[in-house]
C-alpha cells in the first residue's frame, strides 16, 4: 500500500505549491512578516510603554503642579494644602549649584533637601540601594546622574555652595525620582540631602518649592486649565506670605510629561508601520496574481475534473492564509523581542523602570489580524479573477510568457528608447521587458517608490531639525553664557569676564521673571498667564538676531518698551503691539507698553526690555545676573575650554556662578535628543526600503519564471549565461531609478508634511524646512544596489536554465 | 438565498436526469467565435446520438471542429444554438458551478497532454476528483484510487510525482483519474497523440475494455489505424458531421 498523506489531495496541493517553491514561499512571508513585526513591535511598545512609563510615574504620585518661589517656611506650605481644591501638597528645597565631577571639570547640579523622606506624599524619591534616607553631610544621587557624574556609590562629590565656599558631600546610596527630566536631556544632575546638609551649604532651613495635587473632582479630563486656577490662588498665597514666586509649572493630569513626546513618536511609528504594512501586501498581490497565472491550466484541470470555484477560491486563500500564518509565526516573537529592547531603551533613556518582555493578546490578536485577515483581504480579487477561468480558455493558453497589447505606455517607451540611440539588444530587451507586465510594474514601483519617498522625506526631517536648532541657536549669537547667584555690577562683570584669554566680546544683561496680567488690578493676578522670562541686554545688543514679526526691535531711547515673542502671545493673547502690558514680578506689577513681537524658536516665552530702564524699576541699577560672551575661536573645544575658564576666574574673584552654559555642547545636547527621533524613523525607513527589495526581488523571480520558454530560445540562439543573467538585472536596476526618480520627486512635499509634523508634535511648531540632498544620495546608491542584489538570484536562476529545461517546462 | 447565489456557491442541486434519452443527444448545435478576424463558425447545426456503451472515436482534419464537438459534450465550451443533452441533462442550460459538478460525476475528460497536476503523485492525482466530488468515503478513496491504478496498470507508481513518470504511465494515470467518480461517458481529445505507437495502442485497448465494461467513450484522434479499433466513427468537416460509420464499415459521404 502506497504512503497515504493526512491530508486529502486538494489540502496536498496548498501544502506543496507552499513548500516546493520555497524562494518564493519565504518572500512572501518575509514581506508580510515586515509589517506584521512593525505594527506588533509598535504595538507592543506602546502597551508595555503605558503600562511601565505610568506604573513607574504613578508609584511616585505625581504633582499636579509645581510652585518655584524665593525661600519660605513649612506654614506656607500648610496654607496650600488647606487651598480647597488641594488634596496634598509637599515641600522641599532646591539648591541649584556646581558640582565638580570625576573629570574634574564643573557641571550643574540640583541639591533637593526634603524635610521627611518618611512622610512624602508628592514627587515621592524612593530609595534604590544604600542609605535610606539621606544622613548629615550625605548625598544620594538619581539613578540618571549616577554614572554621567562618574561617580560610585561610597565616593564624594564636591559642590561649590551659591556663598562660593566649597563642600564635600559623601555619596551613600542611589535614588529614583521620576519626577525629574532625565540628566540626559537637561545637562544637569540630581541629588537628595536632608534639611540639615542644607544648612552646611550655608543654606537656610527653608523651602523654595511647593508640589501639590488636586482633588479628582477638580479635574476636567486632560484638561490643564482648572489646576492652573489653583495653581494661581496658590501663588498668591505664597506672594501673600511675603514670598516671591518665580514660576508654576503645570502637569498634564495623568500623564507624564514625557508622555506626549513618546505617544507623538509612536504614532510616527505606527505609520510608517502600517506603511510597510501596505507595502508588503502589495507584493503579496503581484505574488498571488502571479501564482493564479502561472497556475492557468491547472485550474483548467481541477474544473475539468469538477471542482467548483469556490472549491478552487478556498485552496488559493488557504495558500494565502498560511503565508499570513507562517509570517505570524516568524514576525510575533521577532515583534515582541524589539518591543522589548525598544523599551527597554526607552527606559534608559526617559528613567522609568523596564516591566520585561510580555505579549498581551490582544497584541497577538492584531498580529494575527494584520497577518491573515489583510492579505486574505488584498488577495481575494487576484484569487477571484483568476478563478474564474473556464476550462476552454484554460487548456488553450498557457497564461505564460503573454506580452498584452501595446498601448500608449509602450509607444512611449519605444519613442524613449529611440532618442537614446543605438543600444545593445540585450539591454533594449530588458528595458522594454520592465515595461510588459504593466500591473506588477505599477504595484513594483510604487512599493520602491514609497520606501524610498520615506527614507529621503526622513533624512530631511533630520536635517530640517538640525537647521531649526541651528536657528534658534543663531538667535543667540553668543558662545557662553554665565547666570550667577545674585546680581553685580555690570561693569565689575564685563571686566573681570574680558581678562579672561580667548574672550571677542562681553554684554551683561538684566534678568527677572514674571506673569502678564490683563490689567493692573489685584484681581488680575488670578488670571495671569504662566511664566515669562523678562531678558534685559544693552539697546544695541550684538548678541540677539531676532527675528521681527511685528513691529519693531528695542531702540535707543525706550524706556518701558517691551518686545515678546510669539510664544508669549500664544498664552496671553491680550498683548497687540502699540498694546499695554502688566508683567508681575516678585510683589512689584511692572507696565510696559508693547512695541514688537518676535519669532520665537525653541526658548518658550521670552520677552525682552531696554537694559537701563528694566534695571531700574527692579531697583537694580547698573547690576547684572548674567553674562553672554562671544569667544574668539570657533572651535566647540575652545569654546568649552573658555567656559570652564571664565567659570574658575569668576569663582576666584568672589563672583558666585549659578550656571554656565557653553552654546555649542547644548546643541550637541539637543542633537542626541532629535536623533532618537530620526534614528527611530531612519529603522522604520530600513524597514521599508527591506520591503522594497523584497518586493522587487519577487517581481524578478516572477518574471524569470514566466520568461522561461524566452530564455530557451534566447539560449538556444547563443546567448551565454552572463548575457542571460544581465538582461534581468539591468531591467532590476532600471526599475530601482525609476523609483528613485519618482521617489525624489515626492519626497520634496512629503518630507515638507512630515516636518511640519515632527515640528508639531515634539516641537509644538513647524521645523525650518529643510531639504536633504545627502538622503537623495544615499537612496540612489541604495536603490541601485538593493536592485543588483535583488536581481542577482533571479538572474542567477535564469543563466542555469538549459534548452532542454525550457523544453520540458510547463 | 436566491437560487443563483446557492448556484455560485455550488449547493445549487442539478436537475434530475431523464432516463429516456442517450448517452449523448446533440440537437442542432451550432458553435460560433467571435476573433478579430470576424466571426468562425466551428460547428453548423450538428445532430448527434451517441448510446450508452458505445466506443466511438471522432476524426477529421485540424480546424475540422472535432475539438469543438466534444467541448460542447463535456461542457468546457457552450453552443451558441441548438441542444447539447447528456446522461439525460440539458448541459447547455446549466451554470459554470453546475457544469463543474456535473461534470465532475459525470464525465471523464483525458487531454493529449495527461494535464496531472505536477506537485501531487500519481495517486493523489487520481483521489482529487473524488475529493472536489465527495463522491466516495474519504477513507475510501486512496483505496479506489489505488484499485483504479491497478486496472490501468501502473500501480506501482502510485506514489511518484508525474515529472518522474514517462508519457505512457502519464496518461494511464490521467485515464485511471477520469474513472474516479465512476463516470458514465469518458471523453478523450487526442488521448495518443503524444505517446509512441506501442504505448498508444495499449490506451486504446484500455478504452476498448472500458467500453465492453459499459462505459460510453468518445475519442478524438487523428490516427486512422486507432479509430478504427472503436465501434463507430465519426469524420467531421467544416464543422459538421460528414459521416458515421460502424466498425469496419466504408463512408458513406
Amino acid at each position: 500500500m502506497p504512503n497515504r498523506s493526512v491530508l486529502s489531495p486538494r489540502w496536498r496541493k496548498v501544502w506543496a505549491d507552499l513548500a516546493d517553491n520555497k524562494l518564493r514561499t519565504l518572500l512572501v512571508v518575509l514581506s508580510i512578516s515586515v509589517g506584521v513585526f512593525a505594527v506588533g513591535m509598535i504595538y507592543s511598545s506602546y502597551l508595555m510603554f503605558e503600562r511601565d512609563l505610568d506604573r513607574s510615574w504613578r508609584a511616585a504620585l505625581p504633582a499636579s503642579a509645581s510652585l518655584y518661589a524665593d525661600p519660605f517656611d513649612e506654614e506656607l506650605v500648610a496654607s496650600i494644602r488647606s487651598l480647597r481644591g488641594v488634596k496634598e501638597a509637599d515641600g522641599r528645597r532646591n539648591v541649584d549649584l556646581r558640582v565638580r565631577g570625576a573629570g574634574g571639570e564643573w557641571k550643574q547640579m540640583f541639591l533637593t533637601a526634603i524635610p521627611d523622606y518618611q512622610k512624602q506624599k508628592v514627587n515621592v524619591v524612593r530609595p534604590q540601594s544604600g542609605a535610606w534616607p539621606p544622613g548629615d553631610g550625605d548625598v544620594l544621587l538619581e539613578r540618571s546622574s549616577l554614572d554621567a557624574l562618574g561617580v560610585n556609590e561610597g565616593g564624594s562629590i564636591t559642590v561649590e555652595t551659591p556663598a562660593g565656599r566649597s563642600r564635600t558631600l559623601k555619596v551613600t546610596g542611589v535614588v529614583y525620582d521620576p519626577s525629574q527630566i532625565p540628566s540626559m536631556f537637561i545637562g544637569r544632575y540630581y541629588g537628595y540631602i536632608n534639611m540639615d546638609t542644607l544648612e552646611k551649604l550655608d543654606e537656610p532651613r527653608m523651602l523654595d518649592q511647593v508640589n501639590f495635587v488636586v482633588e479628582p473632582w477638580v479635574l476636567k479630563g486632560k484638561d490643564t486649565a482648572p489646576i492652573e486656577a489653583i495653581g494661581r490662588k496658590a501663588w498668591t498665597k505664597l506672594e501673600q506670605g511675603n514670598t516671591t514666586v518665580f514660576w508654576l509649572q503645570v502637569n498634564k493630569p495623568g500623564e507624564h510629561q514625557l508622555q506626549g513626546a513618546i505617544n507623538a513618536m509612536l504614532l510616527l511609528l505606527a505609520v510608517l508601520g502600517a506603511l510597510s504594512l501596505c507595502l508588503g501586501t502589495f507584493l503579496l498581490i503581484n505574488t498571488v496574481s502571479a501564482i493564479l497565472t502561472q497556475q492557468t491550466r491547472q485550474i483548467g484541470i481541477m474544473k475539468s475534473i469538477g471542482a467548483r470555484r469556490d472549491q478552487i477560491l478556498a485552496l488559493y486563500l488557504a495558500l494565502v492564509v498560511a503565508f499570513g500564518v507562517l509570517s505570524l509565526v516568524v514576525a510575533a516573537p521577532l515583534g515582541a523581542l524589539a518591543a522589548d529592547a525598544v523599551t527597554r531603551f526607552m527606559a534608559g533613556i526617559f528613567n522609568f523602570d523596564s516591566g520585561g518582555l510580555e505579549l498581551p493578546p490582544r497584541v497577538l490578536l492584531l498580529e494575527a489580524a494584520v497577518a491573515i485577515m489583510v492579505p486574505l483581504a488584498a488577495a481575494l480579487y487576484p484569487v477571484w479573477r483568476g478563478t474564474g477561468v473556464t476550462v476552454r480558455e484554460a487548456v488553450s493558453d498557457y497564461g505564460i510568457g503573454g506580452v498584452e497589447a501595446r498601448g500608449r505606455v509602450d509607444r512611449l517607451v519605444d519613442a524613449a528608447l529611440q532618442r537614446l540611440g543605438r543600444l545593445q539588444r540585450p539591454v533594449l530587451l530588458s528595458l522594454r521587458n520592465t515595461f510588459r507586465r504593466k500591473g506588477r510594474l505599477a504595484l513594483t514601483l510604487l512599493t520602491l517608490t514609497v520606501a524610498g519617498t520615506v527614507f529621503m522625506a526622513v533624512f530631511a526631517v533630520r536635517s530640517s531639525l538640525y537647521s531649526t536648532l541651528d536657528q534658534a541657536l543663531e538667535y543667540f549669537r553668543y558662545d557662553v553664557s554665565i547666570t550667577f547667584t545674585q546680581n553685580y555690577r555690570s561693569t565689575r562683570i564685563e571686566q573681570e569676564v574680558a581678562r579672561v584669554p580667548g574672550v571677542k566680546a562681553v554684554e551683561p544683561w538684566g534678568f527677572t521673571s514674571g506673569r502678564i496680567l490683563k490689567e493692573d488690578t489685584r484681581q488680575a493676578e488670578d488670571e495671569a498667564s504662566k511664566n515669562v522670562f523678562i531678558l534685559a541686554p544693552p539697546i544695541d545688543t550684538k548678541m540677539v538676531q531676532p527675528k521681527v514679526v511685528e513691529g519693531r526691535w528695542l531702540v535707543a531711547g525706550d524706556e518701558s518698551a517691551l518686545v515678546v515673542n510669539t510664544e508669549v502671545v500664544k498664552d496671553a493673547p491680550g498683548i497687540v503691539v502699540g498694546g499695554p502690558a502688566v508683567i508681575k514680578t516678585g510683589n512689584r506689577r511692572l507696565k510696559f507698553t508693547v512695541v514688537g513681537i518676535v519669532q520665537s524658536t525653541m526658548t518658550g516665552p521670552l520677552a525682552y526690555a531696554p537694559y537701563d530702564w528694566l534695571s531700574g524699576a527692579i531697583q537694580e541699577s547698573g547690576r547684572s545676573r548674567s553674562v553672554q560672551v562671544v569667544a574668539a575661536s570657533s572651535k566647540p573645544e575652545d569654546q568649552s575650554a573658555l567656559g570652564r575658564a571664565l567659570e574658575e576666574h569668576l569663582k576666584n574673584n568672589s563672583l558666585r556662578v549659578q550656571q554656565v552654559d557653553i552654546t555649542w555642547e547644548a546643541k550637541q545636547r539637543i542633537r542626541a535628543q532629535f536623533d532618537i527621533i530620526t534614528t527611530f524613523l531612519l529603522i522604520m525607513a530600513v524597514l521599508l526600503a527591506v520591503v522594497g527589495a523584497l518586493g522587487l526581488t519577487g517581481t524578478m523571480g516572477i518574471n524569470v519564471l514566466e520568461r522561461t520558454r524566452e530564455i530557451g530560445v534566447m539560449r538556444a540562439i547563443g546567448a551565454s549565461s552572463l548575457e542571460i543573467g544581465r538582461v534581468f538585472v539591468v531591467e532590476a536596476l532600471c526599475i530601482g531609478l525609476i523609483s528613485w526618480l519618482a521617489g525624489a520627486l515626492l519626497a520634496l512635499p512629503v518630507a515638507a508634511l512630515l516636518s511640519y509634523q515632527v515640528g508639531v508634535l515634539f516641537l509644538q511648531s513647524p521645523l525650518a524646512f529643510s531639504f536633504s540632498f545627502l538622503g537623495v544620495g544615499i537612496w540612489l546608491a541604495l536603490s541601485a544596489g538593493l536592485s543588483v542584489i535583488a536581481s542577482l538570484l533571479p538572474a542567477y536562476n535564469a543563466a542555469r536554465l538549459s534548452v532542454r529545461d525550457v523544453l520540458s517546462y510547463e | 438565498m436566491s437560487g443563483k447565489w446557492l448556484a455560485w456557491l455550488g449547493a445549487a442541486d442539478l436537475p434530475e436526469p431523464r432516463r429516456d434519452m442517450a448517452a449523448v443527444e446533440l440537437s442542432g448545435v451550432g458553435k460560433v467565435y467571435v476573433t478579430g478576424a470576424g466571426e468562425f463558425e466551428a460547428l453548423r447545426g450538428v445532430d448527434l446520438t451517441v448510446e450508452a456503451g458505445e466506443f466511438v472515436s471522432v476524426v477529421g482534419k485540424s480546424g475540422s471542429g472535432k475539438s469543438t464537438l466534444i467541448n460542447m459534450i463535456t461542457g468546457i465550451d457552450r453552443p451558441t444554438a441548438g441542444t447539447v443533452w447528456v446522461a439525460g441533462t440539458p448541459v447547455h442550460g446549466l451554470t459554470e458551478n453546475q457544469i463543474a459538478v456535473w461534470r465532475g460525476r459525470t464525465v471523464g475528460v483525458v487531454f493529449q497532454f495527461f494535464q496531472l497536476l505536477p506537485t501531487l503523485t500519481a495517486l493523489e492525482n487520481v483521489m482529487l476528483p473524488m475529493d472536489f466530488c465527495s463522491v466516495h468515503e474519504p477513507a475510501e478513496r486512496p483505496e479506489r484510487a489505488l484499485s483504479l491504478l491497478e486496472q490501468v496498470g501502473v500501480a506501482d507508481q502510485a506514489d511518484k510525482l508525474p515529472a518522474n513518470l514517462s508519457g505512457g504511465q502519464q496518461q494511464r494515470v490521467a485515464i485511471a483519474r477520469s474513472l474516479a467518480n465512476d463516470p458514465p461517458l469518458l471523453v478523450a481529445d487526442e488521448p495518443t497523440g503524444n505517446l509512441d505507437t506501442r504505448t498508444a495502442s495499449a490506451v486504446i485497448e484500455l478504452f476498448a475494455a472500458l467500453a465492453a465494461g459499459g462505459k460510453t467513450i468518445l475519442m478524438v484522434t487523428h490516427d486512422d489505424d486507432l479509430a478504427k479499433r472503436a465501434s463507430r466513427i465519426l469524420t467531421v468537416a467544416e464543422g459538421r458531421i460528414a459521416c458515421s460509420a460502424q466498425a469496419g464499415e466504408a463512408c458513406d459521404a
